[in-house]
């Protein structure tokens, strides 16, 4: 064995996830042939992946929603691996766009950030929005005021 | 989090997968090879992306499957440092907290990357965090969010029982590919804490 590349691109946990359920449905497929023998190593890692994964945001992805995404944020100047955190985790509410973007505060205005948010959900819809959104204002907010990041709710 | 390697191997197909299409036998060999494994200064193999080349194959003289060099694209599981990922608490003790990701579970945050003012709770056996008068678990199972601040990997050798002591078998290998992180940060910690 020898690696040409280490790393010759980074892949979206929707990639991923594709891939993974292309191999899920191949084994699936051969289950059938009782002489061929699925090799248990693929078996454990497709089973927790998938698991994983399906848990994550990207189970609602598809391939249009990520290009809409990349398109609405090609107007922010955001490095590669922010996107693709943006892509993977979905951020919500503004805490969590801080923590992907480095020195945000220095490289984007507030109104910026809120912009880049309200792209990421009509980019990426999901169902359990509303309801989770729900679940924050019930929840009490200890942490108010600190840092002046307002939990948004929009 | 997760990153393509170009690799570029010799594969052998038995036989048994001469029915299929040469790239889904290779296919089937990548996987089996490599998934679920750690490539040192690579990662955690997850699975073949695609193949890029193959050569036409040999057989030698007297076996009965062919030798294939192929070159692949292998997705695997490295996150950058500094990357914000989601797992879920294992388990808890007064160094630290381990979490799991479930396909990937040596992660490590270490009690100096705990939020200022947390502390061990040695008969409830989790973390806390006191914050302004509020006591905040982490209790097993919580999922969360935590920034990778280096990773490790370990040379391993297949583990080798020593002349003398047949019956000490270490009960524990130490992990050939770990993350460090922390939870120190606003963001950070539990997802219900945001």
């Amino acid at each position: 064995m020898e690696v040409l590349n280490r790393q010759e691109a980074l892949v979206t946990n929707y990639e991923v996830l594709m891939v993974l359920q292309e191999e899920d449905q191949r084994h699936k497929k051969t289950k059938s042939a009782p002489f061929v023998k699925y090799p248990e190593n693929v078996n454990t890692l497709k089973f927790e992946a998938l698991q994983y994964l399906n848990s994550t945001s990207c189970a609602t992805q598809s391939a249009e929603q990520i290009l809409a995404l990349k398109k609405g944020l090609a107007g922010f100047d955001l490095t590669k691996a922010e996107v693709l955190q943006i892509i993977n985790l979905r951020p919500k509410k503004q805490v969590e766009l801080y923590l992907i973007i480095e020195e945000c505060e220095e490289r984007f205005e507030s109104k910026d950030v809120e912009d880049i948010l309200r792209v990421v959900t009509s980019a990426l819809p999901r169902d359990d929005d509303e309801e989770e959104d729900g679940e924050d204002d019930n929840m009490e907010d200890g942490e108010q005021g600190e840092d002046e990041m307002d939990v948004d709710n929009s | 989090m997760f990153v393509l390697a170009v690799l570029r191997d010799t594969l052998k197909i038995v036989p048994s997968e001469f029915t299929k299409s040469r790239e889904e036998a290779l296919k089937y060999e990548i996987n089996r090879k490599y998934a679920n494994r750690v490539l040192h200064d690579i990662g955690l193999c997850m699975m073949v992306h695609d193949i890029l080349e193959i050569d036409e194959g040999y057989v030698q003289h007297s076996e009965g499957w062919i030798w294939v060099k192929v070159i692949f694209r292998l997705i695997v599981f490295r996150p950058f440092k500094d990357e914000i990922l989601v797992g879920r608490i294992r388990s808890a003790s007064p160094e630290g907290i381990q979490v799991s990701m479930g396909f990937f579970d040596d992660i490590t945050i270490s009690a100096d990357q705990m939020p200022v003012g947390s502390e061990y709770n040695g008969t409830e056996g989790v973390w806390v965090w006191r914050y302004e008068g509020n006591e905040l678990f982490m209790d097993l199972d919580e999922q969360v969010r935590f920034q990778v601040l280096d990773s490790a990997f370990l040379d391993v050798n297949p583990p080798r029982p020593k002349i003398g002591d047949v019956d000490s078998v270490p009960a524990s290998h130490p992990p050939p590919y770990s993350l460090i992180c922390t939870i120190a940060g606003d963001g950070l910690g539990l997802l219900t804490w945001w």
